[in-house]
């Protein structure tokens, strides 16, 4: 596995999602002991020999015949499931601590370019859907060739913007996603309460398979603020001036217990959240998709 | 109603200060970084709890600070809580009226003044029985209690100030004696008086522990911009042709301030006047020349525009006076050519012309010493004639030299023994150290540098005539001490005449002889104004000119002189001869000061009573004396500082993060 290319560092200064995501899921699968998108569907793609443990329904008792060799016929694997990706892209999802960093925005887009290039290359329909207060980006399922360009090319024009209205939009998603499926919802969810549990827990009883992938820059994590700083509320532009030494012991703490209510909801609810870091690779994520895609089969 | 009055209130504008600790809070307000953060909502509920407390710290420090720097400004400033003149007991009251009549009381407005306060009091206390005290440095008026009350309204009306320099003791010695009478319920005394500080030293008042109130009434205008004249030195010279005379006038300026004034000199009928800048609390010396001045006293005024002065003018003596007594000390017997030099020195110091100072020349040998009264002597000429001095003798010159005389050495062939003579007895510091060229004439030197700097050379500024070209065959390689002034230098670096200051008086040392065979200086044009110039060097009364300061006891040193018979005590500053001594009668003292003494330590020293309170409990309205609070405010700030210190350094708690 190639992880220098997943280094958010390396990718930060390229724009164009089709080759980001071509190249980290193809250096991530390379890495892979195992094929994950070759399986036992209906069209023939090639033969091998028969290790211990295949099925034997697979031997092609033909060649047996001719050369006393015991050889296993693979076909594409071939699933009907539909990928939902939804992006939140309100303003919050703009912060980058630092300028050596990537906004929020840019490392969502590069998680949802990546997902939508793996489940293409599986065979599985994605769909893509962004959102602020309105529904700013919808396409629909599909399985064609050009789906994963159509979805790079909607990706590079989004730009954050806007107050996020996350009820209201995920319950018109609801009902779009009408067939059951994965939904993979990108945001910060800091915006997380109540009602967003409701919103969330319909996707569930409507049968979905929902990942949540929290993104979060380092500086919500740590509050490494220092003298006196004048906040502003990215989406709401409410403006606040303290002293951050003596807040960030009471912000952590309030910080925390939000992050331990998202996470205790996702547990009870059998959500999967992942959380992640601007600063981190991309490996996790990744891996953390496939294991769930593969749950799914 | 009580006023609070400051002592030094220029300080005030330091109030100014506080505006810092302002500035910098809004600049540390206004600085703060601004971060768009995805959502404040957690920084709010921890803000809600601590950075108002911070907010609320910051304005107190805030406050604190303006307040530190407020109460230092008012311990510079002195402030004094000034009381009101009482309303009396009209029925059982006894009033002394005390008058300053010192010097610096002289203001146009001084009766206005006296008899504007002395009717406030009379018609305020219309019952009361007055006594009248007026004092300069002696009581100068003085009226007990049963004098009426309109004779001390008249008398009031006649008083003036006088020429004399305040001091106050006897007079404030005798107010006891004015309230020996008992079974009096209200004692007061009204000063009036600007409490100069010179006459108000607070170590020359008596300590007099009256059980009386006191009350200062101070003259609404007091001169602040006073200057006075120290003294005036005049120098008569001619060039091209015509006779000049070059005064230097030294004075004080009692000012905060610098201030432009105009310097006027006046001799007979010629005047000449000159823009002079006063720096604010220096002494400053101005040079005036004038043309062919036709008198012999002259006249020195520093005016200006509008403020009437006290000692703004100095009276001086232009010219010589009598004739300056000098010896010049040869010993014959060793050397019979030594007569050739001294005759070069006597007719250099004979020449008589208009405006040039006469002397007396004696030529005596190094024996006169114990004949001779050498206070007398303005200026000692030793020609290598040391030798034969014991250590007796070398003391007696040197408190000749101490007591401000002149001695001037020319070298010779006993040089080497001479300046060792000098050196060992402390007379002098320069070292011997070999001789330098031939009396064959084939090489000679000549001065090269000179300190124009030095007033011995002054009249070299503008003109040096051959100072430079005469020239000098063989001379001694002096070696001066780093106290040492050198006036003129060889080319050879060597010096050529070099002052030594001891005590009041001056050494003067010449490297070569007056022998025509060790150089052409007797015979230069230089020699005769630099012999007599440095005779002249140094002012004192041997100069012949008698200085007398009015306010000051000169009738001691008149006496001392044999002279107190014939001079009645002047109070008019002037000039005048007495017994063919020129006299110069002038105010210089340090009277113009108008820096007062606070009104607090009089009062401390004058009157049992602490500032603040009244014997008299009947009249609570009668407070009247001047309260300084200079330590309750040092007090308030020390603790204003341990508030600041605590508050500065508080740490808020935080609260600990379960995990």
């Amino acid at each position: 596995m190639n992880e220098h290319l997943l280094d958010p560092k390396i990718i930060a200064n390229i724009d164009n999602y089709s080759l980001l995501a071509r190249t980290i899921v193809e250096g991530f699968i390379a890495g892979l002991h195992r094929s994950l998108y070759q399986g036992f569907g209906s069209e023939f793609v090639h033969y091998r020999n028969y290790s211990p443990g295949d099925d034997i329904k697979y031997i092609d008792w033909k060649v047996y015949a001719r050369s006393n060799k015991f050889q296993m016929k693979v076909y594409e694997e071939e699933t009907n499931t539909n990928c939902y990706i939804i992006l939140d892209t309100s303003a919050s999802m703009a912060y980058s601590g630092s300028k050596d960093r990537i906004t929020k925005l840019h490392y969502a887009k590069i998680i949802c370019a990546c997902f939508a290039y793996l489940i293409n290359r599986q065979g599985d329909n994605v769909g893509f859907y962004a959102y602020n207060d309105t529904l700013r980006t919808c396409i629909k399922p599909g399985h064609r060739s050009g789906q994963v360009h159509s979805i790079c090319s909607q990706l590079e024009r989004l730009d954050p913007i806007g107050k996020g209205d996350h009820n209201t939009i995920l319950r018109k998603l609801g009902e779009l996603c009408n067939r059951r499926g994965i939904i993979v919802l990108v945001s910060d969810f800091l915006d997380f309460n109540e009602e967003l549990a409701k919103t969330i827990r319909y996707f569930k009883f409507a049968h979905h398979d929902c990942i949540l992938i929290q993104v979060l820059d380092d500086d919500e994590v740590n509050f490494p603020f220092q003298s006196n700083v004048r906040f502003i509320d990215s989406e709401s532009n409410d403006e606040l001036t303290t002293y951050p030494e003596l807040v960030r012991q009471k912000y952590l703490h309030s910080f925390k217990k939000f992050m331990s209510n998202f996470e205790s909801f996702c547990w009870k609810n059998d959500i999967d959240v992942e959380q992640i870091a601007t600063s981190s690779s991309l490996v996790n994520i990744l891996a953390a998709f496939l294991h769930r895609r593969e749950l799914y089969r | 109603m009580d006023k609070i009055s400051f002592l030094s209130p220029f300080f005030l504008s330091g109030l100014g200060l506080v505006l810092v600790p302002i500035i910098l809070h809004f600049i540390n307000r206004k600085i703060s970084k601004k971060i768009v953060f995805p959502t404040i909502r957690f920084i709010h509920q921890a803000q809600q709890i601590k950075s108002g407390k911070k907010q609320i710290r910051d304005k107190f420090l805030l406050l604190i600070r303006i307040l530190i720097l407020t109460l230092i400004v008012l311990i510079f400033s002195k402030p004094i809580i000034l009381g009101k003149i009482p309303i009396a007991d009209t029925t059982d009251t006894k009033i002394v009226l005390f008058i300053d009549l010192s010097v610096s009381m002289h203001t146009n407005s001084f009766n206005e003044y006296l008899k504007k306060g002395a009717d406030e009091i009379f018609s305020a206390n219309p019952d009361a029985s007055y006594a009248l005290l007026a004092s300069s440095n002696k009581i100068e008026e003085s009226l007990p209690f049963e004098t009426k009350h309109e004779k001390i309204r008249d008398k009031i009306d006649l008083l003036k100030p006088t020429l004399l320099a305040g001091n106050h003791h006897d007079a404030l010695s005798t107010l006891p004696s004015f309230f020996d009478s008992e079974g009096i319920s209200k004692k007061i005394v009204y000063i009036f008086s600007d409490l100069q500080h010179y006459d108000w030293n607070h170590s020359r008042l008596p300590s007099l522990n009256l059980n009386t109130e006191i009350v200062v009434v101070k003259p609404e205008h007091i001169n602040t911009t006073n200057v006075t004249i120290r003294n005036a030195v005049s120098e008569l010279y001619v060039k091209d042709s015509v006779k000049k005379l070059r005064a230097t006038i030294e004075t004080h300026f009692f000012s905060v301030a610098s201030a432009s004034a105009k310097l006027k000199l006046t001799v007979g009928t010629k005047s000449v006047v000159k823009n002079i800048e006063l720096r604010g609390g220096y002494n400053d010396k101005f040079i005036i020349d004038l043309d062919d001045p036709d008198s012999d006293t002259g006249m020195a005024e520093v005016l200006f525009d509008d403020d009437l002065q006290v000692d703004n003018t100095f009276f001086f003596w232009v010219g010589s006076g009598i004739p300056l007594k000098v010896a010049i000390v040869v010993d014959y017997r060793d050397e019979p050519a030594k007569k050739t030099e001294s005759f070069f020195l006597i007719n250099a110091l004979s020449v008589t012309l208009p405006g040039m100072t006469k002397f007396d020349i004696r030529l005596v040998d190094p024996d006169f010493i114990w004949d001779q009264n050498l206070s007398e002597l303005q200026g000692i000429f030793f020609l290598d004639s040391l030798t034969t001095y014991t250590e007796s003798e070398l003391e007696m010159l040197f408190s000749y030299l101490s007591e401000g005389g002149n001695v001037i050495y020319f070298s010779g062939k006993k040089s080497a023994q001479n300046i060792a003579k000098l050196f060992n007895s402390k007379l002098g510091q320069t070292r011997f150290n070999g001789f330098k060229g031939e009396i064959n004439q084939l090489r000679s030197f000549t001065v090269d540098a000179l300190d124009l700097d030095a007033p011995v050379l002054s009249i070299f500024r503008e003109e040096k005539g051959d100072l430079n070209y005469f020239p000098i065959y063989k001379y001694s390689k002096f070696v001066p001490h780093k106290n040492s002034k050198t006036l003129l230098t060889f080319s050879t670096h060597d010096p050529f005449l070099i002052q030594e200051s001891i005590s009041k008086g001056s050494l003067f040392m010449f490297a070569t002889s007056l022998s025509p065979q060790w150089s052409e200086f007797p015979t230069s044009m230089t020699f005769l104004p630099l012999t007599r110039h440095i005779v002249n060097y140094g002012q004192s009364e041997n100069r012949g000119i008698l200085t007398l300061t009015i306010g000051e006891d000169y009738a001691q040193k008149l006496n001392k002189m044999g002279l107190a018979d014939e001079f009645q005590i002047k109070d008019e500053p002037g000039v005048f001869t007495l017994k063919n001594i020129p006299v110069e009668l002038n105010i210089n003292r340090m009277e113009s000061d108008f820096t007062t003494t606070q009104e607090y330590k009089i009062l401390s020293r004058l009157s049992s009573l602490k500032p603040g309170t009244s014997k008299a409990n009947t009249h609570p309205e009668s407070l009247n004396v001047t309260t300084s609070f200079e330590s309750l405010l040092a007090a308030l700030l020390i603790l204003i500082f341990l508030l600041e210190l605590i508050f500065a350094n508080y740490k808020f708690k935080t609260n600990q993060i379960t995990p």
